[in-house]
């Protein structure tokens, strides 16, 4: 009799549960907002020294998991924009959606390598290898970045993306 | 303790392990009224999890065997890696074992082992699905919706998972929102009542997967088209009121097609019995 109550239990405790739960989902912090910063100074160590400077941000969506992170470098009066991507290929054609013909060149760029399509299988390998290596040390924070230029003179493959790992 | 106790503090050891990580860091970062959320990990997996652990350790007391002490001593090893991927590939293989060395008279046992493979294996197999066919997955469910749309208002080109709607109102579909995310923790609920109902998924149960799955492809496809008609909708449909009619309506057809089937499968056996 007990076995045979014990799923109905189980539906009726799910549902009450559920229900209770979708009260305060809101209210869990985006996990996109914890890895902003981190990767915007990432960024910034690579696009620093090669003389682009920030020149704003803002969130393409309004979910708030994406932030689009933009950069200038004079005399060129275009920008180059850079959208981290931490989940997965979903965000991938938001720079396109959004500027459209604007765009001179998109490219995908993960651990300092320049890719034309997302790089799915790298990305996800990448981010396997990091997650058990990491985790005696800490989180990972692997991210591809959808990188695009508005303008010929700033060129995707004349920037050293690989600047941070050189240095150190 | 006997076999089964051990089996089940082991396995529970392994599912702890898993779940300390999101549990922590959900705690941590809305407190205690995470609890209510069940620390944003479904109540189908907490509930699928807890029904196992429970059949498992109520069943009868035998022995301990040495070959039971080796593969908790293997896993105990396997849960040191401070991985939540790890932990459940790890309890997932010991319940296999388990189960692989269990009789068929063993009906209870069996299914709450196969129960805990299925929620063990869900985590880790719907983790790299998302990473390795997310494209497919969100191409697939914005074909349909654009498709659905096109029916009656006047929509732009799609572009991959991004759809124009009408009013160039333009709807991006997240991983989140993929009928793939609802898909497998439908299945497990699905896969778990059947088990511990009739301890056997047979032919008018899987006929009942079946609807579960098309129910929920076909209702994620519409949440998502009215999503794609404006702003409003979109809100709505997103954060209010409609996502709590989404929810209880996918519970409920989950568990409409899921007794289903079960339903049938008693009143068989009674025949059959009486026969």
């Amino acid at each position: 009799m007990r076995a045979r109550n014990a799923p109905y239990i189980l539906l009726l405790s799910s549902l009450i549960l559920c229900a209770a739960s979708l009260k305060v989902v809101k209210t869990i912090p985006s996990p996109g907002s914890r890895t902003d910063s981190a990767q915007r100074i990432a960024m910034s160590e690579i696009l620093a020294p090669q003389k682009f400077k920030l020149s704003g941000s803002s969130t393409p969506t309004n979910d708030g998991n994406f932030t689009l992170i933009s950069y200038e470098r004079t005399p060129c009066e275009g920008r180059l924009l850079v959208l981290p991507l931490g989940r997965n290929s979903e965000g991938s054609l938001i720079l396109h959606s959004r500027f459209g013909k604007q765009l001179v060149a998109t490219e995908y760029i993960l651990e300092g390598r320049r890719y034309a399509e997302f790089p799915t299988f790298n990305f996800w390998w990448a981010q396997t290898k990091s997650a058990i290596l990491d985790s005696f040390t800490g989180h990972s924070n692997l991210h591809v970045w959808a990188v695009a230029s508005t303008a010929g003179c700033v060129q995707l493959e004349s920037i050293n993306w690989n600047a941070a790992a050189d240095r150190s | 303790m006997g076999q089964n106790q051990f089996i089940a503090l082991i396995l529970g050891c392994g599912a702890l392990n898993a779940l300390v990580g999101p549990v922590l860091r959900t705690s941590h970062d809305i407190g205690w009224s995470a609890v209510t959320s069940g620390f944003s990990i479904s109540f189908v997996i907490w509930l699928s999890i807890a029904w196992s652990l429970h059949a498992i350790w109520t069943a009868e007391r035998t022995p301990v065997t040495q070959f039971d002490r080796r593969v908790g001593m293997a896993v105990a090893i396997g849960l040191i890696i401070p991985s939540a991927t790890i932990a459940w590939l790890t309890t997932a293989t010991a319940a296999i074992i388990w189960h692989r060395r269990r009789d068929n008279t063993a009906i209870a046992i069996r299914s709450a082992l196969a129960i805990l493979v299925f929620a063990s294996l869900r985590d880790p197999i719907s983790a790299a699905a998302l990473k390795l066919l997310a494209t497919p997955f969100l191409v697939g469910d914005a074909a349909m919706v654009s498709w659905v749309l096109n029916l009656f208002a006047d929509i732009g080109p799609r572009h991959g998972n991004i759809i124009t709607g009408p009013n160039n109102h333009k709807l991006l579909i997240l991983t989140g929102c993929t009928s793939y995310t609802n898909l497998s923790l439908a299945l497990l609920g699905w896969f778990a009542i059947t088990l511990a109902m009739l301890g056997r998924v047979g032919r008018r149960q899987l006929l009942a997967g079946l609807f579960v799955a098309s129910s929920i492809v076909a209702l994620n496809v519409l949440r998502l088209t009215y999503m794609g008609l404006g702003p409003d909708a979109y809100h709505f449909a997103h954060e209010g009121a409609g996502t709590v009619i989404f929810e209880a309506t996918i519970t409920l057809s989950t568990m409409g097609f899921t007794f289903w089937g079960t339903r049938n499968a008693r009143t068989q056996r009674t025949v059959h019995f009486a026969a």
